[in-house]
């Protein structure tokens, strides 16, 4: 069994939260390109937290 | 909860698994750091495909099961004590790949462990996974502990919270993905 996927009940089909949720995402890559800030290990450990409260439905 | 001794226990359970969990989690970063070393270190792109990969996956756009272990920590450990237990249980949930993938962007960070140059770079970023483990079940556990229906309301309480995080898992994964596939 995989990892249960929480964006959509069909494949295929993708909740404009999730659109919405991507949209964000390509714009802060954008803002953090165009500045040239030093923000990876910032965005990884980010994105860490977020893994990590996800994880409280496995625990 | 009923009672000091029980409610230290509890107490000292809960302290047991919140350090426990992210200890565990920066541990996982030092075999994961000697084999990406060992393996030559993927290219930082591996980690924008691999968020990119994640995404799609997350989201159900690509319907593939991804590999994950199915042990769970054995409820035999609880021969050790509440508080050892309640240590053990988050030490190994902290490792992050002994039981369930909590969510699909953990491959990325897995693969920014083996790909990143810097242990430095690496442990915080794990850290910060084990802190965002650990935090759904203390909120919790602090607001409904004088619920009747305790176990059940933090099943539900969970998974309301994974709800919410994987919007921003989806969008970091987003950003991620762009800056790491096309790095500057």
């Amino acid at each position: 069994m995989g990892v249960k996927a929480i964006g959509s009940s069909r494949p295929g089909r993708i909740p404009n939260t999730i659109l919405l949720a991507w949209a964000a995402g390509l714009a802060l890559a954008a803002v953090v390109q165009a500045e040239k800030l030093p923000l990876r290990v910032t965005l990884l450990s980010a994105l860490a937290v977020f893994v990590g409260l996800g994880g409280a439905r496995t625990n | 909860m009923r009672g000091p001794g029980i409610g230290r226990q509890w107490l000292g359970g809960i302290i047991a698994y919140a350090i426990a969990v992210p200890v565990g989690a920066t541990v996982t970063t030092i075999p994961l750091h000697l084999v990406g070393w060992l393996l030559g270190r993927p290219p930082i792109q591996a980690v924008g495909a691999t968020a990119l990969a994640m995404a799609l996956i997350g989201s159900k756009v690509l319907p593939l099961p991804l590999p994950q272990s199915q042990w769970q920590v054995p409820k035999s450990w609880a021969r050790f004590g509440h508080t050892a237990f309640a240590a053990l249980f988050g030490g190994v949930l902290g490792l992050g790949v002994l039981t369930a993938i909590s969510a699909p962007g953990f491959f990325a960070l897995l693969m920014w462990g083996l790909a990143a140059t810097h242990w430095e770079d690496v442990w915080p970023v794990f850290a910060a996974f084990g802190v965002g483990r650990v935090i759904p079940l203390l909120a919790l556990a602090f607001t409904l502990k004088q619920s009747p229906d305790y176990p059940v309301r933090i099943v539900e309480g969970s998974n309301a919270i994974a709800k919410v995080a994987f919007h921003g898992e989806a969008m970091l994964l987003a950003a991620i993905t762009v800056l790491l596939l096309h790095p500057a």
